[in-house]
């Protein structure tokens, strides 16, 4: 089979490219007020102003205020860097570990060469004994690794913005405050040790504290002097050869670091502005739901607004009060919330009204493990619901993704009046990656024919998208009833009648088919007449591509897709899945999509998952698929 | 403009399909005849319910209406409020729905003051699961699931909401058609969250759960007929009265003294602690209350919504894709 009628939509995509320079991951790491997080945006925003594509995902511990230095307190942050769009793997060349425990939560990720920076400042023996360490792993004989750097960072950061001592009569800032700026410190650190200039974080630290002359100051100081230091000390061994590469086409256009959560929002708002219809998230408080409600109730207004429901079925019934209202009815939801709002999400099916279900997949059954990663709510996607109630799944292949499949997923909701799904997992959502903002132009509209009031169809006569048309109360002359009974096909009349059950069990799939033609096929990449196809779907992605990208360095013929429609399947799903003698279909769960697929199609696969919270890692893949290439058929 | 104002105009296509003698005849009776006194345009009527035989409502009438899930009106409602506020937004609700499923809901939207008027049609027993006993069945009640008696205490609806904070409270009758007519005009005129138990008798599961209020040669006997700024009185020729005494209500015969003055019903007032102890009045020892319990204006969910960062902002419609934190590659 040729491979322009495997891949009908992208000619260009050609074999996934291996970096012409290696990815750098660097892991930050430590308490709650060590400002892990601080410390990681203000990376990314300085390397992603050198050129350089960004990508990270914070961890969070599950206790809100977990006591001092403990292993239960460890907030974390994965970056990784590159010319290219990099994964995070589950190793890291460089440490920064600002106590204890976070080194002792993250010691086995780093590699035998790798480099460890950490503020010796912490590594009292109170701090050693909360993480568990019998003897300072930093020095003597039972140093971790030969590439160490211990800097006393609180000392030094008191030192350099010191002047007038911090706390005593006649100082500007309190002991704390001073000492808060220890990231600061560690920040020019690092940024010193990668070549990156330092004006962006300048700029920032400008902007953010303009109101605090005495922070600015202070926070200007100890982060100049962690970069002056880094070359004054000579404390690095070397100096990185990795630099960006023009030809990324970016210079002079803006970027911003955005995760799935922003993305979403941005989208959310420009489906209010396009349409001119109120958009509304209803939601509760459910990790980690719970952090794009927070994000959505300070990004409210010019027709997007938010409120916090009071449990689950409210948050979807009060969405869908606002679909019928002639808005679109949004709501997120995570864990054990999502069956709750499975009737919700039948009434939809059945009075044919858009929503819009954010759902942010975790780890665990029941209360589970809230921040841990997972693709574990596809199986309640796809069939969680009673009779035949279809609801359209999508799912994100990366944060930015998250913006562009939003506006898709509210444009399927919109115009052919459905419930839609965009599961969310943690690597797409909570974390973060560079953004080329696109051009204002190149956003979609929003205008269908069936948006307009003063159709002459009757409220249940479809089109032909077998959408009916959108009349909402206050349209004086089409006053009619909706709801979750069954009826006549075309018609308001209620029935029970088989034959009209029937029929209509059949419109709806049959309009599942028009979505599925609405969306497109699946594109893949790789090399023509690939011997193994590898199939993922979800945040999983840049993972899945970089471990082909390895695997055919072995000399695999491979070839890749990631879904982003899950239900309905891409037209093109059964003639790809045919088109290659072996498919590894890669999952975070127990293999649902695999599953599906095998009961769908018959095509020669295996599944590989992993379902212990943690993303897949790249050599792991990268041996399966060499594993499975190599065995005989 | 097309004008709606005899009660047919506002008859759906659908047949009505309730038992012989049920009480929601002469509710949907003087609910279209409501809809068609008022000065209302019809296409802003909205009627939501869920299921039950009181939620079939909606498809009775020609105006849009939305039959949603067992629990689910008030919610969609609320969002349906939020998305036009124009709209004059109703739902219907029974006993075995409005405090089965729906109470969590319902008693938020009485806190939020979500500007929708409640019918809250009361018989005392489940009708469409055929005779099961809801929150507000009397003990002893014999029902499908309770062969030798229901043994729990029933909920007082009109309590439950004002305690919840509701704007609007009142009590009416399906068969005192005139008392019920007023009291749906005064709902759909009130500004804010509007509460109206409807006693209703069902024919089939509960028949004359409400005799004693509904035989029109008794009632006086039993009823008090709450009227604003007037004593609280009842019986023939008013001979008998009731009294707020220490925290509580006692019944005096007025003879011109003082200890005896029935006291002054008072809809407007600030504390809904007196109307919650009218609402829960009880035959045989105390008459019970028809009538508004409360009705107070207070600024509604959907402007307090849209008076914040909700704000829609028409004049200035730009999305920042960059925000603060972006950056030129350099």
């Amino acid at each position: 089979m040729e491979e322009k009628t495997v891949n009908p939509g992208n000619p260009d995509l050609g074999a996934p490219s291996l970096p012409l320079a290696p990815a750098h991951a660097i892991r930050m790491t430590g308490d709650a007020h060590d400002g892990i997080a601080m410390l990681s945006h203000l990376f990314a925003l300085a390397a992603g102003s050198r050129g350089y594509h960004l990508y990270s995902v914070p961890e969070y511990p599950a206790e809100i205020r977990a006591h001092a230095n403990t292993l239960a307190g460890v907030h974390t942050s994965s970056l990784a860097f590159a010319p290219y769009q990099e994964p995070i793997d589950d190793r890291t060349s460089f440490l920064l570990a600002m106590n204890p425990a976070g080194l002792k939560l993250h010691e086995s990720c780093l590699e035998k060469d790798g480099i460890l920076l950490a503020n010796s400042d912490s590594f009292g023996a109170e701090e050693l004994a909360c993480a568990g360490y019998l003897e300072n792993p930093l020095a003597g004989k039972n140093q971790l690794f030969h590439r160490t750097i211990s800097v006393p960072m609180a000392q030094l950061t008191n030192h350099a913005i010191n002047l007038t001592r911090a706390g005593e009569k006649g100082a500007l800032l309190s002991y704390r405050e001073v000492d808060r700026c220890r990231n600061l410190f560690a920040l020019g650190m690092l940024l010193w040790y990668y070549s990156i200039p330092i004006d962006p974080v300048l700029r920032w630290l400008k902007q953010k504290f303009s109101v605090n002359p005495s922070i600015l100051d202070a926070s200007q100081k100890a982060f100049k002097a962690g970069f002056i230091y880094s070359e004054t000390a000579n404390v690095f061994p070397q100096v990185p050869a990795y630099h960006p590469l023009e030809s990324l086409s970016k210079k002079g256009r803006i970027c911003r670091m955005i995760s799935g959560n922003d993305a979403s929002l941005l989208a959310l708002k420009h489906v209010a502005l396009k349409t001119n219809r109120p958009v509304l998230l209803a939601s509760t408080s459910r990790p980690p739901s719970h952090e794009i409600c927070s994000l959505a109730a300070k990004n409210t207004g010019d027709g997007f607004s938010f409120i916090l429901a009071d449990d689950e079925h409210a948050a979807a019934s009060i969405a869908i009060g606002v679909s019928y209202g002639g808005g679109l009815g949004c709501t997120a939801v995570s864990g054990v919330g999502f069956p709750h709002q499975s009737e919700v999400v039948s009434l939809a099916s059945a009075a044919e009204l858009p929503l819009l279900l954010l759902e942010y997949q975790r780890a665990g059954i029941s209360t589970g493990l809230p921040q841990r990663v997972a693709q574990s709510d596809l199986g309640m996607a796809l069939m969680g619901r009673n009779g035949e109630a279809p609801l359209v799944v999508l799912a994100p292949d990366s944060p930015s993704d998250c913006f562009a499949l939003t506006l898709l997923a509210a444009k399927v909701a919109m115009r052919f009046l459905a419930p839609v799904c965009i599961l969310h997992d943690l690597l797409n959502s909570r974390a973060s990656e560079s953004w080329l903002i696109p051009e204002p132009e190149s956003l979609p509209d929003f205008e269908f024919p069936h948006f307009a009031s003063d159709s002459s169809s009757g409220p249940y006569e479809c089109d032909d998208h077998l959408a009916r048309p959108w009349i909402t109360p206050g349209t004086p002359g089409k006053e009619h009833r909706l709801g979750g009974n069954e009826r006549k096909l075309n018609s308001p009349q209620v029935s029970f009648l088989p034959q009209d059950h029937l029929a209509m069990n059949r419109h709806r799939a049959a309009r599942m088919q028009r979505i599925a033609e609405f969306l497109g096929p699946l594109p893949v990449s790789g090399d023509n007449g690939a011997e193994i196809l590898v199939l993922g779907w979800g945040g999983t992605k840049n993972v899945l591509e970089a471990a082909c990208a390895m695997a055919k360095k072995s000399g695999i013929s491979i070839a890749f897709a990631h879904l982003r429609f899950l239900n309905p399947l891409p037209k093109n799903m059964e003639m790809i899945l045919n088109s290659y003698p072996k498919v590894i279909v890669a999952e975070l769960n127990s293999g649902r999509l695999f599953a599906l697929l095998k009961e769908k199609f018959e095509f020669n696969g295996i599944s590989f998952t992993r379902q212990d919270g943690l993303n897949f890692v790249i050599s792991q893949v990268e041996q399966a698929i060499i594993q499975f290439a190599r065995r005989e058929s | 403009m097309i004008t709606h104002n005899q009660p047919t105009d506002f008859a759906s296509e659908q047949e009505v399909r309730w038992c012989p003698g049920c009480g929601d005849y002469a509710i949907l009776a003087q609910v279209k005849k409501m809809l068609s006194d008022m000065p209302l345009l019809r296409e802003e009527q909205v009627f939501l319910s869920g299921i039950g035989c009181a939620s079939r409502m909606p498809n009775y009438l020609s105006t849009y209406g939305f039959r949603g899930l067992h629990g689910g009106a008030v919610s969609a409602a609320m969002g349906l409020k939020l998305a036009q506020p124009n709209l004059t937004v109703w739902i219907v609700l029974g006993d075995g729905e409005g405090f089965g499923a729906a109470t969590q809901h319902l008693l938020h939207a009485c806190r939020r003051n979500v500007d929708v008027k409640v019918l809250f049609i009361n018989n005392e027993i489940r009708g469409l699961s055929r005779g099961q006993e809801s929150a507000t069945t009397r003990p002893g009640t014999l029902t499908a699931t309770c062969p030798e008696g229901s043994s729990d205490n029933p909920w007082h609806p009109c309590a439950l909401a004002l305690a919840a904070g509701a704007t609007f409270v009142a009590r009416s009758l399906d068969v005192d058609v005139d008392h019920l007519g007023t009291i749906l005009q005064r709902a759909s005129a009130h500004k804010g969250f509007a509460f109206v138990e409807i006693l209703q008798n069902c024919k089939v599961y509960n028949d004359l759960v409400f005799d004693n209020l509904a035989t029109q040669h008794d009632r006086p006997e039993h009823l008090i007929y709450l009227e604003h700024g007037k004593p609280m009185v009842y019986g023939a020729q008013n001979r008998q009265g009731i009294k707020f005494e220490n925290a509580s209500v006692a019944l005096v015969q007025p003879n011109h003294a003082a200890s005896t003055a029935p006291s002054i019903h008072d809809e407007a007032s600030e504390s809904s602690f007196a109307a919650q102890m009218l609402a829960t009045l009880e035959n045989p020892d105390f008459p019970e209350c028809i009538g508004v319990f409360r009705a107070v204006t207070r600024i509604c969910h959907h402007e307090s919504f849209y008076r914040g960062a909700n704000t829609p902002n028409p004049e200035t419609p730009k999305l920042d894709l960059e925000g603060p934190d972006s950056f030129p590659v350099e």
